[in-house]
Order: structure tokens, then C-alpha cells, then sequence
């Protein structure tokens, strides 16, 4: 008989199966039971949970466990937008804003967002000249602004004077104006001839190597100059709202009264004006039955008269005060429409309003959604309303 | 009386191409014809190669007309301001903008810069001409300004003026030219600018940023007015509503 125990391996096995931790038989070799698993389970879903918001408003992962994000600066502060800082310009692109009547207009916001694009793509800044009051310019694409406060009568000498100081100042690269005029056109070309730097008129396509200028029936090409007025065909955009700094630029200039003495404005009947240089436009429709309100109105706000195509058929306001598709297309700052319900050709004349105010009895009619404050109301009962109150107002 | 110089320049007609009176240099020549009515002397001023550009303006009226006698690509003003200095006019009128050529409209600036005199722009009417002269200034919307300024002034004339009225093919036939031979600068050495034909612009539009949803966003969804609604309310409360939004859009005038 052999002194060797004789295996039993079955037995063996049978004694070394334990059972695991996840329910299942395992057999342990070398007889050790393990007290626990030997790699711990990584939750995976532990990253995702805690993702946060990082500077552009999208959730981000930090695998570091957080150390990545805290360096972040807008996770300093949740929820402040922090405004775009250029510290190092390479160039300066000056925008000389119009600010007709001290307010921002169209042609302002093109300006603005033509100079953005421009300071852009030369990794510029934008810097904002206002002659006439001081608007908030963060959210229109500007880094830095010039803000003056000259007398509003019009005095070109004065403000060429401060353009002057500003150039040389600051030394823009290139100054932009709008092609208006009286404003942006005539003080680019005033200041060309008084600097006698090179200069583009009515700019309709503006690259940083290259420029168009509408010339007399010609195209202009050329690389961009100092100085450049922008072509309407520009100016109908507006910069991207990003917040950006704005900072104020401080400018000591004194300028002395020019040549031309401004006489003020000599009161004018524009009732009668043409349409398609109005700026503010009274505008009767069918609903308009007491005519002799209509006009006293008109008169009273001296707006320009204006009226739909089955009024003019009628005969009840002469052929050339039509609005609309066959009459003129108008682009007045604000147009008080009274009885008119809004037939397309009525609205594609009516496109470039700035404001539309309607009064109207159908609250459905299309001129209600295109008003931008819409008076759903009997206009033979309004118009004397309104005419009443501003005798009211003028008197005291 | 005092002497008026109107620089008149070619025109061409923007559909057939043809010579015609440049419409902004006509309403120039209208605010010129108006003060000699008022017993001044008007000398019409024309820089260029051919008297047909300058007879076309002779229809209008019987004027004084100069020609100085220049090439069409030679720049007018070095020849032009010395003829000025000699005649010291009181008034210099020009149009808007050139229809032939840059068309920039800085040549009246540039005379009044050179001149020392000051340069007003849409001009719609002279009121009194004498030691200052006291003009009436075309204002956006139609409305209109009184300015003065001192004697030698250049005015450039609103370009929505009426033109003279009355043009005589005889009249224009007629007329006496007088020529002055003027000698050219050469051109400084060619300037970086191209000319191309002009093409038909596109309309003005928006530009939508921030990529393709922005884009979508900007074409699915619609804005109408995005204001006020007042239904059925009072009269007065109506007329109050449209009072405060016309004053808050800065759109009272009386």
C-alpha cells in the first residue's frame, strides 16, 4: 500500500467552490476564500453627473476631478456674462455713428457690424465715435467709445474739429461713415479733403484686402483706404449682440464755432410732401369716413398723407398719395395707418416702415399682426381723440 | 452785384448712355438762374474736352459759359481753382455728384478747402445773397434749415431739385462758348484704384450669424409687430397710447 493519500478531486473541488460575491460558484484555488472583489467597480455614469457649465454655456467634463474647470474665469462666477476684452489691437477701425436726432437708426447698427466684421478680420478693435449723446454700445460689437455732448445745431466745422483730434489721438487705421446725407457723407468728404488722406465713397463691399466703391456707372476695386463711407446696400446689418467692453475713451477737444451759422428750422407744411421721402406718414384706408378729421389730424401731427389704393380709386385722395405696390413704396420712421386692413400690396409698400401703428375694427386684419401697437377701435372715433389731445398738449 | 460761378460737368443719361445736362448739376444751375433773376451775374464753369457737354446746359437759359479746355481723365480742380482766384466769385454752386467718372461728390470740398471758404451741402434755395449769404438747406424727410455763412461760399445743391424748366434745342445751338486753354498736371503716378463695370447690387439684407441653427431659427420663425395690442379701448385711452409711442419714438414735430 502506497503512504500516499490517494485525491479525492472531486471532493477537492467540491470544498474549494464557494460562492462568489455577484451569486455565481467559483472555485478558489490554494484555498483562500477573498474577502472582496479584486478591482472596484468604476461607476461610469460618476463623470457625466458631474459635468458643469463651462464659459460658452455648454456642459463640460473635467476627468481631472475639477481641476481643469476651476481655472475656468466664467466658473468663478456662475451666471455673469463676462464682456469681451480685445487688451492688444493690431488696428483701430473708428466708426463715426450718425445718431440722427440723438437716437441710433439703421444705418447706425450697419455701420457698427460692417467696422466689427471689418476689426474682425484684421484682429482689430472697434472704436465708436457719437458726436451727440452717449447710447450703450456694449452689445453692438464695440471695444472702445468716444463720447462727446457737441450743441445740437448743425455745425460741420466743429465736428471735423473733433474728428481731427480723434485721429490723432487714437490713429485709426480706417474710419468708417455711413453714405447719409448731411451726416456720414458729408463729414467723410470734409475730412478727406481736409486731411487729404485717400478715400472711397459709398463702400458696397468691404474686404480686408479689397473694396468696392460705387462710382458714376463704375465699380472702384481697390485696397481698403483710411477713410471709407459704407453704401446702403451695408448698412441694413446689425452686429452680433455678444457683450463686449465698450470702454470709454476720454477726449479733450474744444472746438470753436466754424464759419456757418445754423438758422434753425424753418416750419414747413409736409402734408403735401412726397411719400417716398417722408418720415412720418398719416395713412387713410376705407374704414376713414370723416375726411375733415383725417386732414385736421394730419396737420395737427404736419405729417405727410398718405392713403390705400381703393381710397385713391375713389377719388378720394389724389393718385400720387398712394401707398403700396402701384403707388410708392414708403420707408417713413413711423406710419399711423386709420381703417386700412392690410392687402399685400398695402404691405409690400409699407415694408421699410420703421413703426407701423394701425387702427382698426377687425382684429384679424393682416395691418393688426403687422403694427407694431395695433388699436383695434373705430378710427372716425380716434382721429378726433388724438387731434384733441395734442391741441391739449400744445397748450399746456 | 455780385458774380456766381455754377460748375456744370457732362451728364449721361443712366439708361442710354447718352450726353444730357447732369440732373444734379441742373438743380445747381436752377438755385444760379434764380439769383440772376435777382440781378447777379451767373458764369457757367465747365472742365473738360468738348463744348457739347457744356452747350446741352445753354438750353435752359442764356448764361455766360466758360470752358476750360482739358482732357477727360485729367483732374479738374488744379485748373479750375486758379480760374476762380482770378474772378473771386461770391457763390460757387456745384451738383451733388459727377454722372460720369469716380462720382465721389469731393470736388466741392475740395474748392472750399482750398478756397477757404465754407462748403454746404443740399442746398434747396438761396435767400439773400451779400456780404453773407443766407441759404435754406433741404433736410431728410423734407423738412427744411436756414444757415448762413460768409460771401465766398460753394453750395451743392439738394439732388431731389427740380431742374430749370424750359429747355430750347435752339437756344442751346445758340450759344457762344468761350474757351480757355488750360494746361494739365500730369497725373501722379497711377493710384492703386481699378475700374470695373458696374453690376446691379443686391438688396440690402440682414446677415444671420451664429451658424446654421441661428439661420434656421431666423427662417422658421416669424416676427410680426412685436408690440402692443389695445382692444376696443376708449378713444382717449387710444389717442393717449398713440400720443406716448409717437413721443417715444421722438416723431412729434409740433
Amino acid at each position: 500500500m502506497s503512504a500516499r493519500p490517494r485525491r479525492d478531486p472531486h471532493a477537492e473541488r467540491e470544498r474549494a467552490t464557494r460562492v462568489g460575491p455577484s451569486g455565481r460558484a467559483r472555485r478558489i484555488l490554494g484555498g483562500a476564500v477573498p474577502a472582496a472583489p479584486v478591482r472596484p467597480r468604476r461607476n461610469p455614469h460618476v463623470l457625466r453627473m458631474a459635468a458643469v457649465p463651462g464659459p460658452a454655456g455648454r456642459m463640460r467634463l473635467d476627468p481631472h476631478g475639477g481641476e481643469l474647470l476651476a481655472h475656468l474665469p466664467s466658473l468663478a462666477t456662475p451666471g455673469a456674462e463676462q464682456p469681451i476684452v480685445v487688451e492688444r489691437p493690431a488696428c483701430l477701425i473708428l466708426a463715426v455713428l450718425d445718431l440722427p436726432g440723438g437716437r441710433l437708426e439703421g444705418s447706425d447698427f450697419g455701420l457698427l457690424a460692417a467696422a466689427r466684421d471689418l476689426a474682425d478680420r484684421l484682429e482689430g478693435a472697434v472704436l465708436a465715435l457719437t458726436l451727440h449723446g452717449r447710447p450703450d454700445l456694449s452689445r453692438l460689437g464695440v471695444d472702445r467709445h468716444i463720447a462727446l455732448d457737441l450743441p445740437d445745431r448743425w455745425d460741420p466745422i466743429a465736428r471735423l474739429a473733433v474728428l481731427r483730434a480723434v485721429l490723432a489721438d487714437q490713429a485709426p487705421a480706417h474710419v468708417l461713415f455711413a453714405e447719409t446725407p448731411l451726416l456720414g457723407a458729408d463729414l467723410a468728404r470734409r475730412l478727406a479733403a481736409a486731411t487729404g488722406l485717400a478715400a472711397a465713397f459709398a463702400v458696397h463691399r468691404l474686404e480686408p484686402e479689397e473694396v468696392r466703391a460705387r462710382g458714376a456707372g463704375l465699380d472702384l476695386v481697390g485696397p481698403p483706404p483710411p477713410i471709407m463711407t459704407l453704401h446702403e446696400v451695408l448698412l441694413a446689418d446689425r452686429p452680433e449682440p455678444a457683450l463686449r467692453e465698450a470702454r470709454p475713451v476720454p477726449l479733450a477737444v474744444e472746438p470753436d464755432a466754424g464759419l456757418v451759422e445754423d438758422l434753425g428750422e424753418i416750419p414747413v407744411d409736409l402734408t403735401g410732401a412726397p411719400l417716398a421721402e417722408a418720415d412720418l406718414i398719416v395713412s387713410a384706408g376705407d374704414g376713414v369716413t370723416d375726411w375733415p378729421a383725417f386732414h385736421t389730424l394730419a396737420a395737427r401731427l404736419n405729417a405727410t398723407v398718405g392713403g390705400s389704393r381703393q381710397v385713391c380709386d375713389r377719388g378720394l385722395l389724389p393718385r400720387d398719395r398712394q401707398v403700396g405696390a402701384s403707388g410708392t413704396l414708403v420707408a417713413p420712421k413711423a406710419y399711423l395707418a386709420f381703417g386700412i386692413s392690410g392687402a399685400p400690396q398695402h404691405l409690400q409698400g409699407i415694408e421699410r416702415c420703421q413703426r407701423v401703428v394701425a387702427v382698426n375694427t377687425d382684429l384679424h386684419a393682416k395691418m393688426i399682426e403687422r403694427a407694431d401697437l395695433a388699436i383695434v377701435a373705430d378710427a372716425q372715433a380716434v382721429m378726433p381723440a388724438l387731434e384733441a389731445l395734442l391741441e391739449r398738449r400744445r397748450h399746456g | 452785384m455780385a458774380e456766381i460761378v455754377t460748375l456744370l460737368s457732362a451728364g449721361c443719361h443712366p439708361e442710354t448712355g447718352r450726353l444730357r445736362p447732369a440732373a444734379g448739376d441742373a438743380a445747381a444751375l436752377a438755385l444760379g438762374l434764380a439769383l440772376r433773376a435777382s440781378g447777379h451775374r451767373l458764369i457757367g464753369l465747365h472742365a473738360g474736352p468738348a463744348d457739347d457737354a457744356l452747350r446741352v446746359y445753354a438750353g435752359f437759359a442764356e448764361f455766360d459759359l466758360v470752358r476750360l479746355n482739358l482732357s477727360a481723365q485729367a483732374d479738374a480742380l488744379p485748373v479750375i481753382l486758379p480760374w476762380l482766384a482770378l474772378r473771386r466769385p461770391a457763390l460757387v454752386l456745384a451738383g451733388p455728384k459727377a454722372e460720369l467718372g469716380a462720382g465721389t461728390g469731393l470736388l466741392p470740398y475740395a474748392l472750399a478747402e482750398a478756397m477757404g471758404a465754407a462748403c454746404i451741402p443740399e442746398v434747396a434755395g438761396v435767400e439773400e445773397l451779400a456780404e453773407r449769404v443766407t441759404l435754406v438747406q433741404a433736410l431728410p424727410g423734407g423738412r427744411r434749415r436756414r444757415l448762413a455763412a460768409p460771401a465766398p461760399a460753394v453750395l451743392v445743391a439738394a439732388g431731389r431739385l427740380a431742374p430749370p424748366s424750359g429747355w430750347a434745342y435752339a437756344r442751346a445751338q445758340r450759344a457762344r462758348l468761350e474757351t480757355v486753354p488750360a494746361t494739365a498736371l500730369e497725373p501722379v503716378a497711377a493710384t492703386a484704384w481699378r475700374n470695373e463695370p458696374a453690376r446691379p447690387l443686391a438688396r440690402p439684407v440682414r446677415r444671420i450669424r451664429g451658424g446654421a441653427a441661428a439661420r434656421m431659427a431666423a427662417a422658421t420663425s416669424f416676427t410680426a409687430g412685436e408690440g402692443q395690442l389695445l382692444v376696443q379701448p376708449a378713444p382717449d385711452e387710444a389717442a393717449r397710447a398713440i400720443l406716448a409711442y409717437l413721443e417715444g419714438q421722438g416723431l412729434l414735430r409740433s
